[in-house]
């Protein structure tokens, strides 16, 4: 399959003004099949058909703006395309187009072939701005694509599908290798920057889908990185609360554990202390509280004695008062013989409690004895009478004999009973005063005297009473001193006491010491326990990260994989091509015999995470022979163009037209010579359109203002029917923009 | 060169076999059945060559690796 261009027409395009007539030939380009090599001074037009070609091909042209030689976009850049001597005669709102029209023919192996014609224009019209300058407003675009019928010729859009047609001209990925552009931008612009990686995806589509799995698993790995960390984060989160933990368990272990074990140990060896010293003292501690006891019991009975003999006292006091407050007046009784009479049997009654009280004060005899001494009291018995009674043997009343016995009471009981001797007892005493006072004043005033028995009665039957109690107290008070011995408090026995109950008040308070920190040692030895499972459980490996890892380790892999076998794609072309742009550099200089030891060297360079290649020509010694923009530079350039026309011809059978600008132009007189005889005969090459000023020369004297080599490939090429030699001249130099002349010198 | 063969290419490098598909018989597989294959590290080749969108297949794989 090849792609033949077989016409282009150029309207209001740069220097072609007007439209084209293809009667007349006006900016109508007719090629053949083979090398159509297009002359012209400078401002011909050869830059402006390669910008022609361009321009239907990507919408773009080579403009000189600002001094910066560059592709830009037609569209907004319409006044630097538009003829301007078209713009200038346009009067206002006046609609104008300019663009391009290509008819091109592709041609199966089989010999069938069919046309197409591709028209791109931009039209609109002169507007004046308020600045007074004429500006061209664009008011529509055209791209339109059609088929040519092969018998009738007439055509038929193929509406909306102009760059599928445009891509049967020259598909996209191939526009560097047959586009060439020389002086401007380079040529090999092919070798440039991503240029380089889109010139080796074509030869080479592997390169394509790596690269596409390569970005794939980059990309992913950087996703699965981004979760690694993510996982890292939180796990070194936890790794923080793992340390704290392990800290809070060390300090627990180290500090706090020990410290209470501690305690406790100190606790058990005072607690054995306060045992032993419980032991020691706790049966003196009782002795001593026994004893203290019995000394407040004892205490308490003197008490109750003095108590008892203050009462007595009382009731005396009482019984003296009782007898004043009954009227009982001496003075008035002694003139009163009621009252003496009274007095006289008060008298006998004193007596009588005499007796009474003395033998309520006799303690020796029991109380049968005493009613009887008591009883005897009436006969008035003289203790000097009972002794002689006694001595005689005789009672003087019964005139009995007095047996042993009765002698014997008399003797002990009775005289003593009756003998009149000093008895320490006041209410004796008093009775004895008051009937020694009554008898006074009974036997001075010899009146008998009475006092009412009733009340005396009442305040013996109390006397007695206390007597009673006294008695019983005196008594008890006794036998306890005598049972007991003599008791009094020591010191020791409070020693004893104060020991004892210290030391349990202290065992109890070690016990519950004892017990809060047993309790604390266990609260904090399950706590270790906790924490030793909390922190072996988070220093096991993580599951998820472990997995991650894992996907991790394998991008990883496969992205050094995918980039080894990127490198080796690109070594691998850049060996390849280091091979066919030698072949190319030779041939171009095959008469040349310094270049036949020279070859072009292609270094891959990595650079920012991609490949670049360093070309250079290097002698048979290994030395850089390059000289960068000398013709040696040049020369390597298009050989490394043409390279990459034969391996794209390699692998590729579509045969599509090269079109290039002056690519020959800084080569050397010899250079030039090798390279066109190359290109006559060149088979990477089907259809080729040369733009060079290289074989023109103005001044020369012939009619085709060919210079020697130009007449020399004008020869050259009269031996190949297919090629062609067009001349394109600007009809007045001083104003290229009147118009091109098309020339055919070989047709 | 398609992805079938870059799979193929893939699975034959023998230090990533070493590594990560040492026990499996690689003989045959293409993207359909490598996506099926027991052994998560074939699976998530074949994410990484099948012609889903770069979220689906990071889905996928996370999905293989239960992250």
């Amino acid at each position: 399959m090849a792609i033949f261009i077989e016409k282009i027409k150029l309207t209001n395009w740069f220097n072609f003004k007007g439209d084209p007539d293809e009667k007349t030939g006006r900016n109508t380009i007719v090629f053949n099949e083979g090398l159509n090599i297009i002359i012209g001074d400078n401002n011909g037009g050869k830059t402006k058909l390669h910008n022609a070609l361009r321009y239907i091909l990507s919408d773009l042209v080579i403009l000189d703006l600002n001094n910066k030689v560059e592709l830009y976009p037609a569209e907004g850049n319409e006044l630097e395309i538009l003829n301007k001597d078209t713009f200038l005669h346009l009067s206002k709102n006046q609609i104008v187009r300019f663009g391009v029209e290509l008819e091109f023919r592709k041609t199966r192996r089989n010999g069938e072939s069919k046309k197409y014609i591709l028209e791109k224009y931009i039209e609109g019209r002169k507007e004046a701005t308020s600045s007074g300058k004429d500006k061209f407003h664009c008011t529509t675009t055209i791209s339109k694509a059609y088929d040519v019928d092969p018998i009738t010729k007439s055509l038929l859009e193929r509406v909306g599908e102009y760059e599928k047609v445009r891509n049967q001209l020259l598909s996209p990925a191939y526009m560097n290798f047959f586009l060439v552009e020389g002086e401007q931008i380079g040529l090999i612009t092919t070798m440039q920057g991503s240029n380089l990686q889109k010139t080796i995806n074509v030869i080479n589509p592997t390169l394509h889908q790596y690269n596409k799995t390569f970005e794939t698993v980059s990309s992913v790995k950087d996703s699965i990185k981004r979760l690694e960390n993510a996982e890292d984060k939180r796990i070194t989160e936890g790794n923080e609360e793992k340390t704290n933990l392990s800290k809070e368990k060390t300090k627990l272990t180290e500090i706090t554990i020990p410290n209470i074990e501690e305690k406790i140990k100190i606790l058990d060896e005072s607690n054995k202390e306060w045992e032993a010293t419980i032991e020691e003292y706790e049966q003196k501690a009782r002795q001593s509280e026994a004893k203290i006891a019995q000394i407040v019991k004892y205490n308490t009975l003197k008490e109750k004695v003095k108590v008892l003999e203050r009462d007595k006292e009382n009731i005396e006091v009482n019984y003296i008062n009782s007898l004043i407050k009954r009227g009982f007046n001496i003075s008035k009784l002694s003139d009163d013989i009621l009252s003496v009479r009274t007095m006289d049997q008060v008298s006998l009654l004193m007596k009588d409690n005499i007796t009474i009280r003395k033998g309520e004060l006799d303690l020796s005899s029991n109380e049968k004895e005493i009613m009887m001494l008591q009883s005897l009291d009436k006969s008035q018995p003289n203790p000097t009478i009972l002794r002689k009674m006694i001595d005689d043997c005789r009672c003087y009343v019964c005139q009995n004999e007095i047996d042993y016995n009765s002698k014997n009471w008399i003797e002990k009981k009775l005289i003593p009973f009756f003998e009149e001797k000093d008895i320490d007892d006041r209410i004796l005493k008093n009775l004895n005063n008051l009937k020694e006072l009554f008898s006074v004043l009974n036997s001075m005033n010899d009146r008998k005297k009475s006092l009412n028995k009733s009340s005396i009665s009442e305040l013996k039957k109390e006397l007695i009473e206390i007597n009673k109690q006294k008695k019983k107290a005196s008594d008890t008070v006794k036998e306890f001193i005598d049972s007991h011995g003599e008791l009094s408090e020591k010191q020791e026995d409070a020693v004893n006491i104060q020991t004892y109950h210290k030391a349990q008040n202290n065992k109890i308070q070690n016990r519950t010491d004892h017990g809060i920190e047993v309790n604390e040692l266990k609260v904090n030895k399950n706590r270790v326990k906790e924490l030793t499972k909390l922190i072996q459980g988070d220093a096991a490996k993580n599951p998820k990260l472990e997995r991650i890892q894992n996907l991790n380790k394998l991008l990883k892999d496969l992205d050094e994989m995918f980039a080894i076998k990127k490198q080796e794609i690109f070594e691998g072309f850049a060996k390849k091509l280091e091979v066919s742009s030698t072949l190319r550099f030779k041939k171009f200089l095959s008469r040349n015999d310094v270049a036949k030891h020279q070859e072009i060297s292609v270094n891959l360079i990595e650079k920012s995470k991609d490949f670049e290649f360093q070309i250079n020509v290097k002698n048979k010694f290994g030395t850089i022979q390059s000289q960068a923009g000398g013709a040696q530079d040049s020369l390597t350039k298009l050989s490394v163009v043409f390279a990459l026309l034969d391996i794209s011809k390699e692998r590729n059978s579509l045969g599509y037209p090269f079109m290039a600008d002056a690519p020959s132009s800084k080569l050397s007189k010899p250079q030039k010579e090798s390279f066109y005889e190359q290109l006559s005969c060149d088979d990477a090459l089907n259809q080729t359109l040369l733009m060079t000023m290289d074989l023109f020369d103005s001044k020369e004297n012939n009619d085709k203002n060919l210079n020697d080599l130009g007449l020399k490939v004008l020869n050259s090429l009269s031996k190949h029917q297919d090629s062609s030699m067009i001349f394109l001249g600007v009809i007045d130099n001083k104003k290229p923009e009147i118009g091109v002349e098309v020339k055919y010198l070989k047709k | 060169m398609s992805n079938e063969k870059i799979l193929k290419e893939i699975l034959k490098e023998e230090s990533l076999q070493k590594k990560y598909w040492k026990d499996v018989t690689v003989g045959n597989e293409n993207i359909s059945t490598a996506s099926r294959h027991k052994n998560p590290n074939i699976k998530v080749l074949a994410i990484l060559l099948n012609d889903d969108s770069k979220q689906q297949k990071m889905k996928n794989i996370k999905n293989i690796f239960n992250l």
